[in-house]
């Protein structure tokens, strides 16, 4: 490079260790920063890299023209050979044949403060040439010079190149993960939170943030949501007003943007530009991706940083609205679920609205117990399920008020392998059906339809099995009057080991019952408002 | 104060609109008339209707490309004159001998720093950086 400067060309620094072996001194030539010695520390240096040295180049050599001889003999025994770099802009100053032999040395020596004898001494190893060895050392140093320049360009394309590519490959990381997230739809906020914060990690911005408006369409947990990854310079609520209302402005024009510090208020808060696309949901814009205070040598966006942000803010719509139509079905799956288990339930008013209070129960008691939230949730559809076999039981033996025969018990007991006979064909019930199938087994192993005991029943069954014991005792049914809350409670203390998982009672009768209790009163008013209905009719 | 080169156009041909927002964004910063186009074909219809004093081309665009768009021009006496930047990814290299067929005077790698565009383009429009904010 023509203007590297003269501190740092690590290709003349070897150049120059290489000229020291052959006796020659440097100086380098730089337009504006004027003739220096490229190092001090070549042998004659104190006389051959000195000042005197200095002024007596610049008289004799025409350095600012273009068509300086190749060799200018500047005595009879000192050459500065002027390298062909492509620049012109290295001296080398090598001895000729005679140098310190004649009176010319001696002379110029002196002249220059130096005491002849003590100069040759130190230079007594630096070789001496003739003209023609110095016109082929001419020719064979200025390669050398070039291919070192050349091989130190490559070295910068390499390193450029270098950090182009594990850019990239932070770049194809980042979107690989993206793709590969985008199939867990059970936590979209977690994502989208986590891709903010791979984003501002990979681009060295200080912050990512993602606002979304209010949609019907959206699912609760990004509904009208802020999220920041990093630090801000003002009040993270300062800047959630801000970036709300710039989401209303989205509504009119919905166009990627950079917003520049003093031309926009999110700019001036953030202060720093700031790169924003819109996330769309259907043509509508339901959210803005927005990053800004860049670290780093170049605080702008760059091409590639608007191109990821561009990137992450359609991929979040799209996830948006996978999350949006899984949270649609999910809940319209659950919505089958409780309108065929309350169909079920109402046939008989004394178990109207049995299945969901189960179900409620189920997942109170699961919670209670520490298990996960997608376990809750299978607990959950298994309490709504439970008793779906009942379809397949005779009405007269369900609705009998008088004690059963064991005939008519037996098909009682079909009820949980019918159920489960029904579900296990579909695909999505798979992880519900020990619950349906183990709810009336019993810990002592007295129960049906397999008599399992211990823990040889699944979690599920163990569960429904206090739950649905629980709401039977706790209702009127054809057969019997509703007991009190106290008693209930004592009998299932009493059932632990027999009829109960011990570790299950414990915590059972520690719940808190008063939303269940609402649960009571509501189904109750509807299975007499239903009664009054069809005396009436 | 930001200076205003006088009216000074500059067209931006890239089919990626995260381009066209960047470069755009930072040319008007800088104080130049924009203009845009998203494809080689609107690109050429721009060019000669606009007369950009500079444009800055994708390489690879739908319809027409930035190379065939930036050979037309110089084909065509009445807009030989208009240079242009090409942005182009590692490994499309142009030969010189086809560069000689256009007036791109300067390649550039994406992804790039606007940065250094700008640098370059204050460079071919023999403006001096330093005393644009003056």
């Amino acid at each position: 490079m023509a203007d590297a400067s003269p501190q740092h060309d690590p290709a003349l620094s070897r150049f120059n260790q290489r000229c020291h072996t052959l006796g020659a001194t440097l100086w380098r030539y730089h337009r504006s920063h004027g003739l220096a010695p490229v190092t001090h520390d070549a042998p004659g240096a104190q006389w051959l890299a000195g000042d005197a040295m200095r002024v007596r180049l610049e008289k004799q050599l025409d350095l600012a023209s273009a068509n300086l001889e190749p060799i200018e003999e500047l005595d009879t025994d000192l050459f500065a050979v002027i390298l062909d770099d492509g620049q012109h802009s290295v001296i080398a100053l090598m001895l000729g044949e005679s140098a310190g032999q004649g009176a010319g040395f001696n002379e110029d020596a002196s002249a220059a403060g130096f005491h002849p004898a003590s100069v040759l001494q130190e230079m007594g190893q630096v070789s001496r040439y003739s003209v023609d060895q110095l016109r082929s050392l001419r020719k064979t140093m200025s390669w050398s010079l070039r291919d070192l320049r050349q091989l130190d360009e490559q070295n910068t394309t390499v390193d450029d190149l270098t950090d182009q590519l594990s850019h990239s490959y932070e770049n194809i990381t980042l979107l690989y993960r993206m793709g590969r997230t985008m199939s867990n739809l059970q936590s979209p906020g977690i994502i989208t939170q986590s891709i903010c914060s791979q984003l501002r990690d990979t681009q060295d911005f200080g912050w990512v943030a993602a606002q979304f408006r209010h949609d019907e369409e959206s699912v609760p947990e990004l509904d009208g949501q802020h999220m920041l990854v990093g630090e801000m310079p003002c009040s993270p609520e300062a800047f959630r007003r801000a970036s709300e209302s710039l989401l209303e402005q989205l509504q009119e024009d919905s166009w990627s943007k950079l917003l520049q510090v003093g031309e926009h208020e999110l700019a001036d808060l953030a202060g720093s530009e700031v790169i924003l696309d819109p996330i769309h949901h259907d043509g509508r814009v339901v959210g803005v991706v927005m990053a800004g205070g860049k670290t780093g040598d170049d605080a702008e966006a760059t091409s590639n940083d608007t191109q990821l942000v561009d990137a992450i803010a359609s991929f979040l719509g799209t996830f948006h609205e996978n999350a949006a139509r899984f949270h649609e079905q999910r809940n319209m799956f659950i919505g089958t679920l409780e309108a065929v288990s309350a169909a079920l339930d109402a046939k008989d008013r004394y178990t109207r609205g049995h299945s969901e209070r189960v179900a409620y129960l189920a997942t109170l008691l699961a919670e209670a117990i520490g298990l996960d939230e997608q376990e809750i949730e299978r607990l959950r559809i298994s309490g709504l399920v439970h008793d779906v076999g009942k379809i397949g039981v005779p009405e007269a033996v369900l609705g009998k008020t008088g004690r059963l025969t064991d005939k008519e018990f037996e098909k009682i007991k079909k009820h949980p392998r019918i159920g489960y006979n029904i579900l296990k064909g579909i695909p999505k019930m798979q992880d519900v059906l020990d619950g349906v199938l183990y709810h009336h087994e019993r810990w002592d192993g007295r129960g049906y339809p397999d008599k399992l005991a211990g823990e040889a029943i699944p979690l599920y069954g163990r569960i429904l099995a206090v739950c649905d014991t629980f709401d039977a005792m706790s209702s009127t049914r054809s057969y019997r009057q509703a007991m009190g809350r106290e008693e209930v409670l004592e009998e299932i203390l009493r059932c632990a080991g027999s009829q109960f998982d011990p570790a299950l009672t414990g915590p059972f009768v520690g719940l808190d019952f008063s939303f269940y209790d609402e649960m009571v009163t509501r189904h109750q008013q509807s299975a007499n408002e239903q009664g009054q209905a069809s005396q009436a009719a | 104060m930001k200076a205003h080169p006088g009216p000074i156009t500059l067209l931006i041909a890239d089919d990626e609109p995260h381009i066209r927002l960047l470069v755009g964004a930072k040319l008007r910063a800088a104080g130049f008339n924009v203009v845009v186009a998203s494809n080689g074909q609107e690109a050429l219809e721009q060019a000669r209707t606009s007369r950009p004093a500079l444009i800055v081309t994708d390489f690879q665009m739908p319809l027409l490309s930035g190379f065939e768009m930036c050979q037309r021009l110089y084909e065509d006496p009445d807009t030989s004159e208009i240079r242009a930047i090409m942005l182009t990814a590692r490994g499309h290299k142009l030969r010189p001998s086809e560069l000689a067929k256009t007036n791109i005077q300067l390649l550039m790698d994406k992804p790039f720093s606007p940065r250094d565009l700008l640098m370059h383009v204050y460079d071919m429009l023999g403006m001096n950086p330093e005393a644009k904010s003056a």
